[in-house]
């Protein structure tokens, strides 16, 4: 997907670990996961205000967009 | 990964998997048999030669008188204007007639035996292709009770069923067909025309109908499968 989720870069940054930051935000590790490692078709704005909220920073930090990237 | 479903949705899946396991033990052999009886001319339809040096080819067709187009009933025994044989003509239980010529077992043993292997290995491939399908249809009503629906393996089976039922179709209409051809080849009736019997498409159409309901499951999996993606 030409969409790039960088939450492992803004965790590493937060030194946050997936359990606590599922925790903080209320979905589950998996689904975490799922988000992590780009495996994830969409993102809900409340997933997704929940996340910026809980690692202090803009959707901008967390997703962004590669050109010539793989579409599904 | 599971679907909610209601306690309706269940009760009826059972029902139609208990429906399904009992049709699908009785139905082939009820269909063999049936098939069996009617070539050995048991029906109470046909009727059957004593003597054991003929042989009775019987066709299923429709009648149509070409003299007299008032006539409501066909004559039972006639005459086969292009050999000359003795031909019975009987009504069926459904529409058209049966109409039966008879042989010397000596003039067309070998082509009789090897109508009758076609004819028994068109109906065993038949048989075949309706266990399949009851097969099929089982697995799915059982991955549909325990909430597996919106799965590929169901969408996969769903495409099974709807190729198989279209064969089984196919099968239904070309044999008429053939017999009326295979008729019209060796029959002439004076005053009478061999034409088509009533062709039943419900099978092809039923058939066209899964492959529409594979389509809509196959439609429905990708946008489950979407929305267990989204976070």
């Amino acid at each position: 997907m030409a969409i790039v989720v960088n939450l492992d870069v803004m965790m590493a940054k937060r030194k946050i670990s997936l359990g606590e930051l599922a925790d903080k935000v209320g979905i589950t590790q998996a689904n975490l996961s799922i988000l992590k490692t780009g495996k994830a078709k969409a993102v809900r704005f409340s997933t997704l205000e929940a996340l910026c909220e809980a690692l202090d920073c803009q959707p901008s930090d967390i997703l962004s967009y590669e050109k010539g990237g793989q579409n599904d | 990964m599971k679907t909610k479903t209601t306690l309706t949705f269940k009760i009826l899946c059972s029902i139609l998997l208990i429906a399904s396991l009992t049709y699908c033990f009785c139905y082939p052999f009820v269909y063999l048999s049936n098939y069996f009886e009617i070539s050995r001319g048991h029906s109470g339809l046909f009727v059957c030669t004593d003597n054991s040096k003929e042989i009775i080819q019987t066709y299923c067709v429709q009648l149509i008188p070409t003299t007299d187009s008032t006539a409501t009933k066909i004559v039972t025994d006639t005459q086969n204007s292009l050999t000359g044989e003795k031909v019975r003509i009987r009504p069926t239980e459904e529409e058209g007639v049966t109409i039966q010529t008879i042989k010397k077992v000596s003039d067309t043993n070998s082509a009789h035996l090897s109508d009758e292997i076609i004819d028994i290995i068109s109906i065993l491939v038949v048989f075949v292709l309706i266990i399949t399908f009851f097969i099929l249809f089982i697995k799915l009503i059982r991955s549909f009770s325990i909430s597996l629906i919106f799965d590929k393996t169901n969408s996969r089976r769903l495409l099974w069923m709807g190729i198989l039922m279209i064969c089984i179709g196919i099968w239904e209409v070309a044999t008429p067909i053939y017999n009326v051809l295979k008729a019209r080849s060796e029959i002439v009736l004076e005053g009478y025309e061999i034409t088509f019997p009533m062709l039943h498409f419900e099978s092809i159409l039923f058939g066209m109908g899964i492959l529409v309901m594979n389509e809509i499951l196959r439609l429905a999996t990708s946008i489950k499968e979407d929305q267990d993606l989204t976070i």
